[in-house]
């Protein structure tokens, strides 16, 4: 009965040893940098997310430096030739039902453009993740600026402007105390950025971080079914397509008319036209669906209403204009054929228009 | 198992450990042993089947133990108060249906008391029927009593007549027959306790005596840690190791600890970590290169392994917490330099039923032949297609089990062609040139690995065109 106790104790005494280091150095994003992809396993063409891992060999995961640390973008080197393109924005961009040659970067990659009389082949890279919030889109971006990047694609909607969409995202909310010291160094806090708390003490430990621990082993799994068949979402047989058929319902996030702006993010705008700083970069209004079904008099589809629309892009188009950024409206360049299982998924035809658009301007642009 | 459960038993085992009277013990054990064998079915389409099924577990069990025994020597009065404990326990689970006891003791509520009394009451009925009128059995009734188990088996184990026979419940039950699938008679357990059964109702039939008590047999045959994955122990042995006075606990607790942390961790971490890139029917098709497709199938391989030999060390764990020695299931078998001796690595309580069952009275069986008598390659091939085929049809009834019995039965019979043209050659490399023979010891390790991964693939592949793909992708 000694023995036991003694070996129990030994093992009670190993366990407390393990659990304090842990607490105290607090290991899970530094382990997130480390990483067989870009070395084993190719990195990924686009940034971790899925919802159905067994089938999509993709899972969402909220440890940004993990996520980089699979994409392909950490594993690159500079050419001297190649332009580098990243693009930042939300599902559409990610490429939801989409191919990862198929999405946007995957089309624009490897294409040739002349930039001040030169040619440039464009290397570019998909930094697109589905969540409708510019805060997400200003956490990403600063990531990719260690990157290098020559351009940037910020691809935006309505949908990512309201206050309360912005931190709602578990990308967000996991990554609140890195979006916050960013907005802090910006001078910017929004009226709705919430207070952040310390982590609490139990939220510090293994126990409580074990999922995020796993999801790293996992992430690294998964790579190799990444290699092995090139899919990194479930691409079902068969969806519903969006709605084209809506209710006689003018409001935009529960505001019936105009959308106020006062309850708009725009200030992150600002913010990430900072980050990039003198990298160029063209905010795009992304193509949406345009619906003629019921009720499409009062709204283009199920997320916008006309009247708030119509008002948030001339807001846009005029702030542009004001700080002289570089802007796309592509709102309506797609016909309602083009669209998949949303009001902003695009198919693959859909993507190369854009891409046809994106390529006309770019030189022009870039001057 | 899920791991809970495995932590559950752990702590009622040792628990049980602690009650000083043995005897005082094994009613608390054949109690636990009924609750689980309720508690581990997993929830059926089928309304109430994750009742009915852990009751024929029992029922049959009982009918069984009283088909067997030799009722001169095993008096129900000595037994009254085993058979008052199953009873009471399966009663006590039927009544649970009254408390808010859901997900304990079945995943879903028991049927109404109405109609799972009856059948409680009907399978006791059954089992004074057999005990009191048994006496001495014809032969025949026994062949008819291991028909029925078998039949039972092949319904389960095929497809086909699996989604037949779960039509034909869903119209009993009043559900939509439309709507049965194969899986609907996941029945928990039940290819290990049909394996007890027919071991003990075939030496029955031949007349080999044994003595063991209706709990102690119903102990055996669900003994909750080899419920879901063997080994499959011989009556004899186990109820030896039941009724013995157990070793020290300390000594157990030092052997049966280490054990499960081990199979915790081949179950857990490897062979579930394995599974998110090992070969499967819908990876398959999806892989695109060759290198991914070969290191997918030694995934598979390993997976395989760390599974199932990682649920054999918890079970084995377990049982020492409780006083009881399991024989070993697994030894090493991917680090053994030829299929012979793989088998007899792999799944061996399962590859020694198979032997003492069917393997060798078909070898008794064709060397009788006289006159002219079979040669010897063909008897090899015929036992080693039997009995190969037989273990792979165990684990289900369709075309690629067959074929990977069939696989190994052929890399068997070349093998032991081999072996026997080999054999003075090779003891002179062993005995003369040790260098040589263990750079062959680890050329015919990984060509036996290789052989048997490639095996796998009939293994976890659904049909033919799906394997015959994979092989073009491998090759």
């Amino acid at each position: 009965m000694k023995k036991i106790l003694s070996f129990t104790l030994k093992v009670f005494f190993f366990l407390i040893i393990l659990l304090a280091l842990y607490y105290f150095i607090q290991p899970e994003p530094f382990l997130g940098k480390i990483s067989l992809y870009n070395f084993i396993f190719p990195g990924r063409e686009r940034l971790p997310f899925g919802e159905n891992p067994r089938v999509a060999y993709n899972f969402s995961l909220y440890n940004l430096n993990a996520m980089f640390a699979s994409h392909e973008i950490s594993g690159v080197q500079e050419q001297d030739n190649s332009f580098r393109v990243i693009t930042i924005g939300d599902s559409s961009v990610w490429g939801t039902l989409l191919k990862p040659e198929e999405t946007l970067a995957g089309q624009l990659d490897g294409k040739k453009i002349k930039i001040h009389g030169a040619e440039r082949k464009l290397e570019v890279y998909n930094l697109g993740y589905p969540t409708l919030s510019l805060a997400k889109d200003v956490l990403i971006l600063q990531r990719g600026m260690a990157y290098k990047p020559d351009l940037i694609l910020w691809f935006t909607t309505m949908e990512s402007f309201p206050n309360e969409k912005q931190i709602e995202s578990p990308l967000l909310a996991k990554n609140s105390e890195e979006f916050a010291q960013l907005l802090t160094s910006y001078g910017e806090i929004p009226s709705w950025m919430p207070k952040s708390s310390p982590e609490s003490f139990w939220e510090k430990t293994l126990f409580s971080q074990r999922r995020a621990l796993m999801d790293l082993i996992r992430l690294q799994l998964y790579g190799f079914m990444w290699a092995a068949t090139g899919i990194d979402q479930d691409y079902p047989a068969d969806y519903p397509m969006a709605q084209v058929d809506f209710d006689r319902d003018n409001s935009f996030h529960g505001v019936d008319g105009i959308y106020p702006n006062d309850q708009m993010a725009w200030e992150l705008l600002n913010v990430g036209m900072r980050i990039a700083g003198n990298v160029p970069v063209i905010l795009i209004n992304e193509p949406i669906l345009i619906s003629d079904g019921e009720n499409s008099d009062i709204r283009y589809n199920f997320y916008y209403p006309r009247q708030a629309y119509d008002v948030w892009r001339k807001d846009l188009a005029d702030r542009c204009t004001e700080e002289k950024w570089k802007c796309l409206d592509l709102w309506d360049l797609l016909s309602q054929s083009d669209f998949t299982n949303s009001a902003i998924h695009y198919n693959s035809e859909g993507g190369q228009k854009v891409v046809d658009t994106i390529l006309d301007v770019l030189p022009e642009s870039l001057q | 198992m899920l791991l809970s459960n495995i932590l559950l038993l752990a702590g009622l085992f040792l628990l049980i450990r602690g009650i000083p009277q043995q005897r005082i013990r094994k009613y608390f054990l054949l109690a636990l042993s009924i609750i689980f064998v309720f508690s581990l079915q997993p929830t059926l389409s089928i309304r109430n089947f994750d009742f009915w099924l852990p009751l024929a577990t029992t029922g049959l069990t009982l009918v069984c133990w009283a088909f067997c025994c030799r009722n001169d020597t095993s008096r129900l009065s000595d037994n009254r108060s085993e058979l008052l404990i199953i009873f009471g326990t399966v009663l006590f689970i039927a009544l649970s249906r009254l408390f808010s006891f859901e997900g304990i003791f079945t995943a879903s509520r028991p049927p109404i008391l109405s109609v799972s009394l009856p059948w409680i009451a009907g399978w006791f009925i059954l089992f004074f029927i057999f005990y009191y009128f048994g006496g001495s059995k014809p032969k025949k009734l026994f062949s008819l009593f291991i028909g029925f188990i078998l039949l039972i088996l092949i319904l389960l184990k095929t497809p086909r007549l699996a989604l037949q026979v779960s039509r034909f419940f869903r119209n009993l039950a009043g559900q939509s027959a439309e709507l049965a699938t194969a899986n609907d008679l996941r029945w928990f357990g039940f290819s290990y306790i049909a394996f007890r059964l027919l071991s003990v109702l075939i030496d029955a039939r031949k007349g080999r005596k044994w003595v063991a008590t209706p709990g102690d047999f119903l102990i055996y045959v669900c003994f909750p840690p080899a419920l879901a994955a063997g080994p499959i122990d011989r009556l004899d042995h186990f109820d030896k190791e039941l009724n013995s006075v157990p070793h020290p606990f300390p000594e157990d607790f030092r052997e049966g600890i280490p054990r499960i942390a081990t199979g915790l961790f081949k179950k857990f971490i490897l062979a579930d970590s394995l599974a998110l890139v090992a070969l499967s029917s819908q990876n398959a098709v999806l892989i695109k290169h060759t290198g991914w497709a070969w290191a997918s199938l030694f995934a598979y391989s390993l997976q395989l392994y760390f599974d199932f030999s990682g649920y054999s060390d918890v079970a084995i764990g377990l049982a020492h917490l409780i006083g009881i020695k399991l024989p070993e299931n697994f030894n090493h078998p991917y680090l053994k330099p030829d299929i012979a001796k793989f088998w007899n690595s792999w799944h061996i309580t399962l590859t020694q039923w198979i032997r003492s069952y069917t393997f060798n009275p078909l070898v008794r069986k064709l060397r009788k032949k006289k006159d002219p008598a079979f040669p010897q390659w063909f008897m090899i091939l015929i036992t080693q297609s039997v009995t190969m085929g037989l273990i792979g049809l165990w684990h289900g009834v369709t075309l690629n089990f067959f074929i990977w019995g069939i696989w190994n039965a052929l890399g068997l019979f070349f093998h032991q062609l081999y072996a026997d043209h080999t054999k003075n050659q090779l003891t002179v490399i062993s005995e003369e040139h040790s260098i040589a023979f263990r750079i062959y010891t680890i050329g015919s390790t990984l060509l036996t690995f290789l052989f048997v991964s490639l095996g796998w693939i009939w293994f976890v592949l659904p049909n033919i065109d799906s394997a015959a793909l994979f092989f073009e992708r491998l090759f």
